[in-house]
This record gives structure tokens, sequence and C-alpha cells, in this order.
């Protein structure tokens, strides 16, 4: 007896765009495109603009598949069936981002960038006579350090007499009160985005403010006058809403440029200063129980150890200023680089943008990750789910002490998700008890971790990893390993 | 003591200007379900484009002017 085909997962597709379904199908990002969507998705694809884009990255390269190609995807009955549900007419395939993020996982600075790039767009369309349909940080993804632009049924052919942004509002709740929470209350991202879709309401930041803020700018036109003005409109009243087109063509689309104009400006005064400082900012270079030397040694090992098994994509957990990330990535890794700190990962991402290496920084804690969100907790897939055996080599640098002190996770536990993450390497710096940074974290609480020796912990490692090297540095506690993960 | 009332006195006309701009606008709207959160920003949007319209002829006409000294010269 032939034994049954092993049951494929069945396919997830998105469902809010009325013009298509975005899906991944063995390990392609595929779009089923339909009688609303084609016409818009052609005109943008011609366009020069559109190549243009295409072809800088700052819109994902994406293809429409031939006939042949086609028949062959809609030959898996699942592909047919959403593909006939949806009532497709074509199939695109995008590039593929190696690590898709969320933004309440990114950082003041990236959301920023992805605002820029959202204008950019829209104003660069403008002479194909284009537009963008939504303004979301849903449509970007980062490649590295840089946003990306994914979502090419967002173009729409524009009337040359439509002098509005319908986006307008879905813009600045999504991007500029974000940032405006972030630089004016100290909000991160993940405050104020991990539940809420549609970002934030002017209302909602209106209540937060104080009366003196609310007649200066950029409060005024953000927060103030769209609340006082939406109360003042009549509910029922929908005629707002309908298309008022002017006969000037060139009146539209100098009204629509100096809008866009006016949002820029706005989202340039929310950008986040640099050199800002959090308790984690100095870490590196005052705050460590590393000598110079010590501190050479270290660098040295991790990056022999990347070098030697040729890891090309690295997860640096608890990377504070992305010291390390930084040596992965000049060695040709792709790194995704996590710490909870947004202020010291908002640096992180300006040096990697500066230096253009290949380091994605996400603002996202390990020990309680980014959970499944969305409808059916399948919109956006937790970050665990992202990473897992994603990554050939996984750094866990001077971190577990924080993991196992400050948040209570067992020893087994972290080893045990270690070996989850990586596919081949663990680089982990252990950190005994009686170093003074691990009590300063344990607060007197000594006895819950006095049996924690080098031995104990080479023990632990050993169920899932075996020990390549071990560096210990003298005059320290601290010991550095490099694991291999067992067959 | 002769400093608090110059200080009361020099905000007095700010206190006053927020005072009335206030009184005109900071009414609370009643919590309502199906509320319309998006059309504030709207019509707000459709203000600025109205004065950029204005601003829009008002460059039109300089530009006009400065045509028509233009080849003179």
């Amino acid at each position: 007896m032939s034994q049954p085909a092993p049951p494929t997962p069945p396919i997830t597709a998105s469902f809010r765009d009325p013009a298509g379904s975005l899906f991944r199908y063995q390990g392609r990002v595929l779009r089923v495109v339909n009688a609303i969507g084609v016409a818009d998705l052609e005109a943008f694809l011609a366009s020069q603009a559109g190549q243009k884009l295409m072809a800088a990255g700052a819109v994902v390269p994406t293809r429409a598949l031939d006939a042949a190609e086609c028949r062959e995807l809609l030959a898996n009955p699942m592909v047919r069936e959403l593909y006939d549900a949806r009532g497709g007419q074509t199939i695109l395939e995008h590039e593929r981002i190696d690590f898709p993020s969320f933004p309440y996982e990114w950082t003041a600075e990236m959301l920023h960038a992805a605002g820029t790039l959202t204008l950019d767009l829209a104003q660069a369309l403008l002479s194909d006579g284009l537009g963008l349909k939504d303004g979301t940080p849903y449509n970007i993804l980062f490649r590295g350090p840089e946003p990306v632009f994914i979502d090419v049924l967002s173009f729409e052919r524009r009337q040359p007499g439509d002098a509005t942004w319908l986006p307008y509002a879905q813009f600045v709740r999504t991007f500029l009160l974000p940032l405006l929470a972030n630089q004016a209350y100290g909000l991160g991202l993940d405050q104020t985005l991990t539940t809420r879709r549609d970002g934030l309401e002017p209302e909602e930041v209106y209540r937060w403010t104080k009366l003196t803020e609310r007649l200066r700018p950029p409060f005024f036109g953000l927060v103030s006058m769209p609340t006082w003005l939406g109360g003042r409109h009549k509910q029922d009243d929908s005629s707002i809403y309908q298309k008022k087109l002017l006969g000037d063509p060139e009146k539209a689309r100098y009204i629509l440029d100096h809008l866009l104009d006016g949002l820029r400006r706005t989202l340039d005064r929310l950008k986040p200063a640099a050199g800002k400082n959090s308790v984690w900012s100095d870490y590196m270079t005052t705050n460590n129980n590393y000598t110079a030397d010590h501190f050479q040694a270290k660098q040295r090992f991790v990056g022999e150890a990347l070098a030697e098994f040729r890891s090309r994509s690295v997860l640096d957990v608890g990377c504070n200023t992305g010291h390390f990330s930084a040596i992965a990535a000049r060695g040709g890794a792709k790194v995704v680089a996590v710490d909870y700190d947004p202020v010291v990962l908002g640096d992180v991402w300006r040096n990697a943008r500066q230096e253009k290496l290949e380091i994605l920084p996400l603002a996202v804690n390990l020990t309680r990750p980014s959970p499944g969100m969305g409808w059916r907790n399948q919109e956006c897939s937790s970050f665990l789910d992202r990473a897992r055996g994603k990554f050939d080599a996984v750094l866990m640098l001077a971190v577990i002490h924080h993991m196992l002190v400050t948040e209570r996770v067992p020893l087994a536990d972290i080893l045990l998700l270690a070996a989850e993450l990586t596919t081949n390497l663990l680089v982990i710096e252990f950190v005994a008890p009686d170093d003074s940074m691990f009590q300063r974290l344990t607060r007197g609480r000594e006895e819950l971790h006095k049996d924690l020796t080098a031995e104990v912990f080479e023990a632990e490692c050993g169920r899932h990893f075996e020990i390549v090297r071990m560096q210990h540095f003298e005059g320290t506690s601290r010991r550095l390993y490099l694991l291999r993960k067992q067959a | 003591m002769p400093q608090k009332p110059a200080k009361q006195l020099s905000s007095f006309p700010l206190r006053a200007l927020l005072l009335v701009a206030l009184a005109m606008f900071a009414t609370e709207r009643e919590a309502r379900a199906y509320t319309d959160p998006g059309s504030g920003a709207l019509i707000w949007q459709m203000l600025v484009a109205g004065l950029v319209g204005v601003s829009f002829y008002f460059r039109r006409i300089t530009r006009w002017f400065k045509n028509r000294k233009g080849p003179r010269v």
C-alpha cells in the first residue's frame, strides 16, 4: 500500500484588498489579481516611473506569470480554488523579502523611512498619471535597513482633475500620529501599533494633549483641527467622500503636490533625532565587564566562528548597539538584530543604512515576542513563526542573564528555543551568578541561581548542541561558547 | 512680592487668546457608536486644499505680470 501524501497546509491569503490576494506557495510570493485590479496594475507595470521604481528596489520587483506558468500553478486544487474564489484574471510573482517585519516591531526611524518612501512613490507616479490609493505602513517591508514597497495593487490611474489624496487621513493615522506620540509622549510603536491596525485616531491623541499643545503645530493640523471638525460634522452626511473634480488639471496637480509636500514637512518634523540616549546606549562603552583586550578577543571569537562556518543568515539576540551584528554583516551575512530598546535600535538602523549593511533591526523582546496578529492571528505571523529555522547562526551575547533573572525563563528553555531558531550555530556567552552584572539584576535573590555553574551550563547545552570551542576570559567569570546543533 | 502680578499680566493676552480659541472649538465630541473618525481629517484636507487653490491663482497672476514684463527687457 502506498503512503498517503503528507497533508499540505491550507493556503492563507490576504483578503482586505478588493483587487486581489497575496499568498505564499512553495516558498514563492504570489498574488492573484482580479478584474477590479488588472487595469490599474497594467498601467503601473507599463509606466516609466513604475519600471524605474522597481529597478531601484523601492518597489518590490514583480512580474506577471505567463500562461504556461499560470496553468502549472492552477493544477494545484488549492491554488485553483483561491483563484476562482477571488475571480482571478492574472497571477503575479514578487521577489521574496527575506524576513517580513511589521510596523509594531520597527523603530520610529524605520516608520519615518517607510513614510518617506510612501510619499516619494505618491509624488513620483503623478507624472505618469498614477496615484497611491492607500497610505499604510503595511504596504512596506524592510530589506535589511531599506524600506521596500510591496503592495503593487495600491497604484491606480488618477483622474487628472482630482485634487484630494484619499489616503491622507490613513497616512496621518498610521504614520504621523504614531510618530507624534513617540516624539511627544515617548510611546514606542509596539505600544501604539500592536493592537491598532489602523493607527491612532486624532480624537484619541487629542485626549492626551495639553491645552497649550492643541494650538501649535504639528498638533493643530494633525490632532486638534481633525477632532474639532469631525465633531461638528454630521455623521450621516457622506457628501465629503464624493469625488470633487476640478476643471483645471494643472490646478489639481498643484494642490496635490502642495498637500504631499506639507505631509513630508510634517513627517520630517517628527523624525526622531539622532544621538538620543536610553539606559542601554552606553552599554558597549562603559557598562560592561570587559577590558579592551577581552573585548578584542570576543570580537575575534565571534568573527572567526561566523567566517569558519560561512554563516549567511544571523539572528543577533539582544543586539544592543549592533556591534556584533555589524561584524556578521560585514562578513556577508544577512542579519536580523533584535533588542527590546527601540532607542538603541534606532542607532543600529542608522548605522546599518549608512554603512549599507544588511541588518534588519527589530524591537522585539525574545522573552515576549510579537504574537500572531489580525484575523485568526494569521494576517501577521508571530515573530517565532517567522524566525524558527531561518538562521544558520544565532548570537546570544551578554544576554542570557537578562532572560534568566529578569524574565525568570529556565536555562533549559532558553537553549531549546535557541535550538529551534538556528539550523547550525549558536554563539552564546555564559555569565555566571557571581558576575557583577548578573548580581545587579538579582537584587538579593541570589539564592534562586546559586546552582548555575559553567558545568551545569555545559550539560544543558549538551542536550541540543555540541561544543566546538570555548574561550574563558581571564579574571572574569564569563565564557564564550561556539556551539553546533546536533544532527 | 511685586514679581507675581507682573508675571500674570504678561501672560494675560496669550491666555485670553487661548480662551477664545478654545471656546470656539473645544467642545468635546459626544461619544457615539458609528462615529466616522476619518471625516475630520478629510474636511481639514479640503480646507487646506481650498487655501492652496487660492494660492494657485495668486501664483498665476504674479506669473502673468512677470511674463508681461519679461519680453520688454
